[in-house]
Parts: C-alpha cells; structure tokens; sequence
C-alpha cells in the first residue's frame, strides 16, 4: 500500500516539475506541440480517475475510468455505469474484456510491454505535415479550466480532433472527432476527475464477473515483415507501417492465425486484419460507425478487414494497398 | 463565355474550367443565358415535365435550412481555393442554381461534371474533395464477437491510445455494437 502511495506521489511530483518548465510564463502564447507532447507524456505517467461520458453518433454512454501504476505495472480500469456491467482492466501486457450480455471474458496477451510509444520529436514533425496544430480558446470541462488544442487535418483521408487539455498535468478531459462537414462523430468528455494521490487502489480491483465467463484467450506477438507473406504498398501519404503481429486464441476454435497490422499517421490509428476466409464466407464490410471506420476486401482465399479511426474513403485506399507476396 | 455556359448545360465543360464558369454566372446576362439553354435543352428533349419553375420552392427550402456553425473550412486554414472540386463550389452554384428558373436539372449537370472516381483523385491529391459515405447505405455483417474482438486488439496496440488515453478502450464494449 505504501509503495503504491509512493509511486503515485513521484509520479504526480515529476509530472509537475515537467509541467512547470515548459508552462509558458503569464501572457505568452501556449506552443501547441508543447501542449501536446505533455499530452502524451501524461497519457502514460499520469494517475487519475474520473467519470467520462462516450458518444458516438446517437449513442452515449457513462463510464468511469481509473489508471496508475502499481507495482511497476501499469494499471487501467473502466467500468460502464450505464446497462450491462461491461468493464476493461489493463494490466501490464494483458488487457481483460468482460462482456456480461454474452458472458464472455476476452483475454488478450501481448509479447511486449512497448504498446503505447510516447510522441517523439520526428513523430511530432509528421503529424504537422498532415495536421495545422493550433490552439483554441479556454473552456471549462469537469470544473477543471482547459485549454483548447485543435488539429485539423491537411487533406481529406483523416479526420479534425478537438481536444481540452488540462494543462497543469496534461491529462485530456474532453475529445471531439470532427469530419469535414464540421459534424462531431464521436466524443469523450469528463464530467468528474481526481489526480495524482487521490487515486484510489481499491477503484482498480476488478469485479467478480471479471474473474468468470467464458475465456477467450488471444495472444498477440510482433512479427517481422519478411516473416509474414502480406505487404502493403502504396499507402495513403502519411501512413505508416507501426508493427506486424500474429494473433492467435487459445483454444483454438480453426487453426489459423490472424495477421494484424498497425499502421497510423502519428494521430489517427487503423488496424488490418488478415485471416483466411474459411467455410463460412461472410459479406463484405463496408460500414461507418462514428469515427471508426471499417471495410473489408476479399484477396483470393483471405479476407482482410480494415477498422480505424479515419474516414471510410482512408480504410478504402489501405485495403487496396494490401497484396499477397509470392 | 456563353460557349461555356452551352458546353456547361450540355454536360461537355472541362472540370477544370468550372470555377471559371461558375463566377461568372454571377453576372446576370450570364445567369440568363444559362436559364435560356436549360430551358433549350429540356424543350429538345422532351421533357416538358420540367418546364415548370421551381426557384420559388427552392428558395423556400433554402431559407427553412438551419444555420450551421461549423468549424473553420479545411480552404481556409490551408489557403487552398477549393472551389472547382470542392462542397464550397456545390454550394455556391446550388444557390446560384436556384436563383435562376426552371433549373432543377442544374445540380444533375454539375454532379455529371464531378470526377467519377473521388477515391482515385484522393489518392493522387493531398487537398482532395470529402468523400461523404451515408449511414444508411453502410453494412456490417462482421459477427458481434469478432467485432469486439479486433476493436479490443485495434485499441490494444493503437498508438492514438497513448495520445487520447485509455477512455478510448470504452469502444471494444460501446453499446453501439454490444446490442444491450
């Protein structure tokens, strides 16, 4: 108890002397890339909890969120207060999924520990090649005063992101994806957060429901590209490769594995799948569902599904750009 | 100019002289010349059912609108003028369209002026018209379980989750595809 205690007040010590140096004195205007590298520093360093609100198209949801690090782990739960009891813990390198309506338990495993990189500089300088990174106005989220960071995108293959961030620690209270047409497709917003000590151990104990149901155990481990017979050329401009992995659930229901493939402009993040079709071949997906899109493309006897947070025309071009090596 | 406005209603005009056209549809000689050959061309058509004037109800239609207030367009941030592919020249000539009479078939001709293929200029374009895909025409027959599934891992191992932070992993059990 005493150590976790320790750590939390280390933790929110540096976090405030980090934020403290590059706070810009009274009257000087806020570096957007300053505010936002703070932003990823504190995403992953910073202990809080809160009760934040989801909503995606007409749909919203209340959920409550609580992170920290406990025992050199880093440890993250949300539970949704609203309907059925569903709830996600992320400990370490395994992330457990508990689905109540079902009555499944989605276990997944990572191989490393390195899934969350912090902005870098050269990163940093992509994102403005495809984003115009300026700040907003002062706006009130959760009681706590925000400063508005805005990223519009340069092109039309992704999407504009709002975000309120509190700028003593960094940590985004409010979130709005923005399509084109100005309409908010999908948004996150704090209506209650605590920082730092205040963060209770016991709001990380997973329920009891999380220890039952049915187990879907899936281990995911990174690949390299040689070893993998897909490559994706052609992507659209600023998309990059992040990692190749293998999926595999244990036990296994088929004997495939399903390759999944990370690729992001630095912000906006998608995911490809790639498993064979098998017996049963299913329609194609072409959907969009609040800021995720998703579409699927048949290559001989594989299908490949393509889920990210871009517009379907993006998740489009990534699904062309897809070809099987001889 | 009234070449062009011929070659615009005949659906012949090159894309990229479209702005061109358009502004000077402003002037009103111009304006009527444009009414003249729709009207022209309905006649040698046939279509005697658009013959009627439907500015009015246009107009009407226009004022009921609401007032968005959206943020800054993409044109304006980057000082691109996206007139000539872009919603700002649908919009402009739309208004311009219903000014006139017996335009109804004006947004069908310039829709026919668009490029056909928006993915491919996307591709080839970094300033590139928005591709507007309408809920209603989406499909997923993705099973439920698989879906929570890959969201669960696409979130897992999404670098935006280190960004915007862990709230993002609520989407692997949203309600929009948990069916509670």
């Amino acid at each position: 108890m005493m150590n976790f205690w320790v750590v939390g007040l280390v933790l929110s010590v540096l976090s405030m002397a980090s934020v403290a140096q590059s706070q810009p004195s009274s009257g000087t205007a806020v570096d957007p890339i300053v505010l936002l590298q703070r932003v990823a520093d504190s995403a992953i360093s910073l202990n809080y909890s809160g009760v934040f609100v989801y909503r995606n198209g007409d749909i919203e949801e209340t959920s409550r969120i609580t992170r920290a690090r406990l025992n050199g782990r880093d440890v993250e739960r949300i539970e949704v207060i609203e309907g059925s009891a569903r709830e996600i813990i992320r400990s370490g390198t395994e992330v457990k999924c508990f689905l109540p309506a079902q009555n499944r338990l989605v276990v997944e495993q990572r191989s490393t520990a390195s899934g969350l990189p912090v902005l870098s500089p050269a990163v940093l300088d992509d994102l403005q090649q495809h984003y115009v990174v300026r700040t907003g106005g002062l706006g009130r989220v959760a009681g706590n005063i925000c400063q508005r960071l805005i990223l519009e995108p340069r092109d039309a293959l992704r999407y504009a992101h709002h975000l309120w961030v509190e700028p003593t620690t960094g940590l985004l209270l409010k979130t709005g994806t923005v399509n084109q047409q100005g309409r908010v497709l999908e948004s996150f917003t704090f209506t209650q957060v605590t920082f730092g000590s205040q963060v209770s151990r016991q709001q990380l104990v997973p329920s009891a429901e999380l220890q039952s149901g049915n187990v879907h155990r899936i281990h995911s481990s990174e690949v390299r590209a040689s070893d993998l017979k897909w490559g994706i050329e052609n992507l659209p401009p600023g998309f990059r490769i992040q990692k190749m992995m293998v999926r595999r659930l244990t036990p296994p229901p088929s004997s495939h594995d399903v390759v999944h493939i990370v690729i992001s402009d630095g912000l906006a993040a998608v995911s490809v799948f790639i498993e064979p079709e098998g017996d049963s071949k299913s329609n194609k997906v072409d959907q969009q569902s609040g800021a995720m899109s998703m579409y699927s493309r048949q290559i001989g006897e594989f299908r490949a599904l393509v889920m990210g947070e871009v517009p379907l025309v993006t998740a489009r071009l990534i699904a062309d750009s897809i070809e099987r090596r001889r | 100019m009234k070449q062009h406005v011929s070659a615009l209603v005949d659906g012949e005009q090159s894309v990229g002289d479209l702005e061109c056209v358009c502004s000077a549809l402003k002037r009103p000689d111009i304006l009527s010349d444009f009414a003249d050959y729709t009207r022209i061309g309905a006649a040698l058509r046939g279509e005697s059912r658009l013959s009627f004037d439907v500015s009015a109800k246009v107009m009407a239609a226009l004022q009921r609108e609401p007032t968005v207030f959206a943020p800054q367009p993409l044109s304006a941030i980057t000082g691109e003028h996206t007139c000539s592919t872009g919603r700002f020249f649908l919009r402009e000539f739309s208004a311009l369209a219903a000014a006139s009479a017996g335009v109804v078939l004006v947004a069908w001709v310039v829709l026919s002026q668009t490029p056909a293929e928006p993915e491919k200029q996307l591709a080839s374009t970094v300033i590139a018209t928005p591709a507007v895909v309408p809920a209603a025409e989406a499909q997923n027959t993705l099973p439920q379980d698989r879906f929570q599934e890959y969201v669960l891992a696409h979130q897992t191992h999404s670098s935006n989750t280190a960004l915007m932070g862990g709230s993002r992993n609520v989407r692997a059990v949203s309600s929009t595809q948990n069916g509670r």
